[in-house]
């Protein structure tokens, strides 16, 4: 599974802002910077909308829960 | 006993951090309910935010607009090239990533502070308006055009608050 670099261009194209999953903090972009500290209650996962998802060939969900690739 | 001068230092340090306290307060009051005493908040963030004025006047650090200009890349400089550079070394040592990564969402918009007023000092009264947007989640600001989401936090663009200055 190939590493998503945690760079500023790419972070530009994450959608987890808008996901009803996200805990609220400022954190995003969580498959390139890895889980959320936060309890994670799964109320819908975007990652499978996501260019970024795409772009890297990532296939699973909640990477918020379950930590970057 | 300090001298008048470290009170004063100290005097308009507390009081912008309790105009700053007192909107976030502010805000939380809203976000429960609780309107009327978002207001209060706000009466009072207002009169120390006079309060701070005035003590940084006394203290002789509201000068000309170039010196003011230089102090204020000074201090941006400082943050993202020492302070929050030394700070996230600390929170990653402490394992405090919510500490971490606040200290770099304020330190990645600092760089861009500081070009924003290294332009003004060059240009001074011949600067021209431009647009620009701060994220409302993280702080991150950006010129002419947002990003889909914010390059810091991820918020979606209706988050980020569009400025003309």
């Amino acid at each position: 599974m190939p590493v998503v670099p945690d760079t500023l261009e790419d972070a530009a194209r994450c959608i987890c802002g808008r996901c009803p999953s996200k805990p609220e903090e400022l954190k995003g972009f969580y498959c390139a910077r890895g889980a959320s500290r936060s309890t994670v209650l799964r109320r819908g996962c975007l990652c499978n909308q996501c260019d970024v998802q795409l772009d890297f060939d990532l296939t699973t969900e909640y990477y918020c829960a379950a930590g970057a690739p | 006993m300090a001298d008048t001068m470290t009170n004063l230092a100290d005097a308009f340090a507390g009081e912008s951090q309790a105009n700053r306290k007192y909107l976030a307060f502010a805000k939380k009051a809203e976000e429960e309910g609780m309107p009327q005493v978002a207001k209060r908040f706000r009466v009072a963030a207002a009169s120390e935010t006079v309060h701070a004025h005035e003590h940084l006047k006394v203290m002789g650090e509201l000068k000309d607009t170039s010196a003011n200009l230089a102090a204020s890349i000074g201090g941006e400089n400082f943050e993202h090239t020492a302070m929050y550079p030394e700070f996230m070394d600390i929170a990653v040592k402490e394992d405090n990533e919510d500490a971490r990564f606040s200290f770099f969402a304020a330190n990645t918009a600092e760089k861009f502070h500081e070009n924003m007023f290294r332009e003004a000092a060059e240009k001074m009264a011949d600067l021209q308006e431009s647009r620009f947007f701060v994220c409302q989640v993280c702080g991150m600001t950006y010129e002419h055009e947002t990003p889909d989401a914010c390059v810091v936090c991820s918020a979606p663009k209706h988050r980020i608050e569009e400025f003309i200055a």
